[in-house]
């Protein structure tokens, strides 16, 4: 179980992230969604331990998050694939570092489709096998929770949906939480059983929603239950009431 | 040639195992860096052949000044080009190794190290080139053997076609070495695509 208590974050005299309260039970995948720029990947910097918070606790089975830990990995948006290391390689890093054997790195690279080019580098693979590769490499260091960055952000909308689809089954079959931090409402109520909206800088979650939207395999599908969009237009209104304000706060 | 490809393969091979430890302590060892960083500053912008003096004061006329003069020429290069590659490390790829608590050696091993080598290789074959360039101007003056001396007493009886010999060795030498240089580039940095 991971909880956040009045967590603030401040940086350079500017207040980035202000009284952040969550409590994400173990196996929830829940999405951060909330505009760019609005401390959303600060929040999974400081779940991840990459950073320490400037007032707040954050505990992980209650234990308080002092420092990085393998058992809060975190996936950034342009996958970070050590580019002198092969597919398998870089998965391997992962196994050494936890002191394990590393033969069974082909193991990780198959759950992602992905060990048929596991001796080929980050630069002859492409943008989406590249984020298997990643995936793979996290979950290969066995976290308990995994931090998504805009993981599927840099893919082509042809294979994001696809990708999505296949990563969303891979984490909920290892029962993996999973904290996905997004601006794109489609991925975010695709992936997520609950959804934090974030308010704008000095970011605090507003709104926690519980989407009850029947998930399927392909992202695409959720458009198929109603239910899809009137949470859209939930979302949409209450990002648009947000900017309403802070126009009427400049004025 | 074998004396001056001598010398300065020891010169070389003298700057490599100072500067390369001595640069990564600077770039990764804040106090080793704010001792050390002032004084190899301000020693870089003196050319090599300024220490000549003091290298005939300090080692005689012979291998000493020559080896001295080729091992000054490739250090700060050498140095500050691996204090460069190892400040250019992405932070997010030292983030993941932190991520999976990756040991300060693993670390150094399979990141630090390879993410910096492209830099610090670059900065190898650059020392390289100046201490062929260092050699020659170290016998020209202090010493009785090398190209540089063979041309210095080409000049002195006139032999023009001796001098110019002299200098096509060492363009082809020097060529040739920066050629072995480019495919050990191209066989450790496969996964960049080295080609330059």
């Amino acid at each position: 179980m991971l909880s956040l208590k009045n967590v603030s974050f401040s940086y350079d005299q500017k207040v980035i992230l202000k009284n952040i309260n969550l409590e994400i039970k173990s196996g929830e995948i829940i999405s951060l969604l909330g505009p760019s720029g609005s401390g959303k990947s600060t929040l999974l910097n400081l779940i991840s331990g990459l950073a320490t918070p400037s007032s707040g606790e954050i505990f992980h089975n209650d234990i308080q998050v002092l420092a990085p830990s393998h058992s809060r990995v975190i996936i950034f948006q342009d996958h970070q694939l050590f580019p002198w290391k092969t597919a398998i390689e870089n998965i391997e890093f992962a196994l050494k570092a936890q002191n394990k054997i590393t033969n069974t790195a082909i193991n990780f690279l198959a759950m992602v489709k992905m060990q048929d080019f596991a001796h080929l580098y980050p630069h002859q693979l492409s943008g989406g096998m590249k984020q298997r590769v990643g995936i793979a490499r996290a979950i290969a260091a066995d976290p308990d929770i995994l931090l998504l960055d805009e993981p599927f952000a840099s893919l082509d909308p042809f294979i994001r949906h696809e990708i999505a689809g296949e990563i969303m089954s891979l984490v909920k079959e290892l029962k993996k939480t999973v904290i996905l931090v997004t601006h794109n409402i489609e991925e975010a109520l695709f992936v997520g059983e609950k959804v934090c909206l974030f308010s704008t800088r000095p970011a605090t979650i507003l709104e926690e929603m519980k989407i009850e939207i029947k998930k399927t395999k392909h992202l695409i599908d959720i458009k198929k239950d109603p239910r899809y969009f009137e949470y859209e237009s939930y979302i949409y209104k209450y990002f648009s009431s947000l900017k309403d304000l802070k126009r009427e706060e400049s004025l | 040639m074998t004396v001056s490809l001598l010398r300065v393969g020891i010169g070389f091979g003298l700057a490599s195992i100072i500067a390369i430890p001595l640069g990564f302590c600077m770039a990764l060892n804040l106090t080793s860096r704010n001792f050390l960083f002032p004084f190899f500053n301000f020693f870089r912008p003196i050319p090599p052949i300024a220490w000549m003096p003091l290298a005939i004061l300090w080692f005689g006329i012979g291998h000493g000044p020559a080896v001295f003069l080729t091992m000054i020429a490739a250090l700060f290069t050498i140095l500050f080009s691996t204090m460069m590659g190892v400040e250019e490390i992405s932070k997010e790829h030292l983030n993941i190794a932190r991520c999976f608590q990756a040991s300060k050696w693993l670390t150094f091993k399979e990141v630090i190290f390879p993410a910096s080598f492209p830099s610090l290789f670059h900065g190898l074959r650059m020392g390289f080139g100046l201490s062929w360039m260092a050699v020659v101007g170290a016998e020209m003056i202090a010493s009785t053997s090398g190209l540089g001396h063979m041309i210095n007493v080409a000049q002195d009886s006139l032999r023009t076609d001796i001098v110019i010999i002299g200098m096509f060795t060492i363009g082809f030498t020097a060529y040739f070495c920066d050629f072995i240089f480019k495919k050990i580039g191209a066989h450790f940095m496969i996964w960049r695509d080295y080609r330059a």
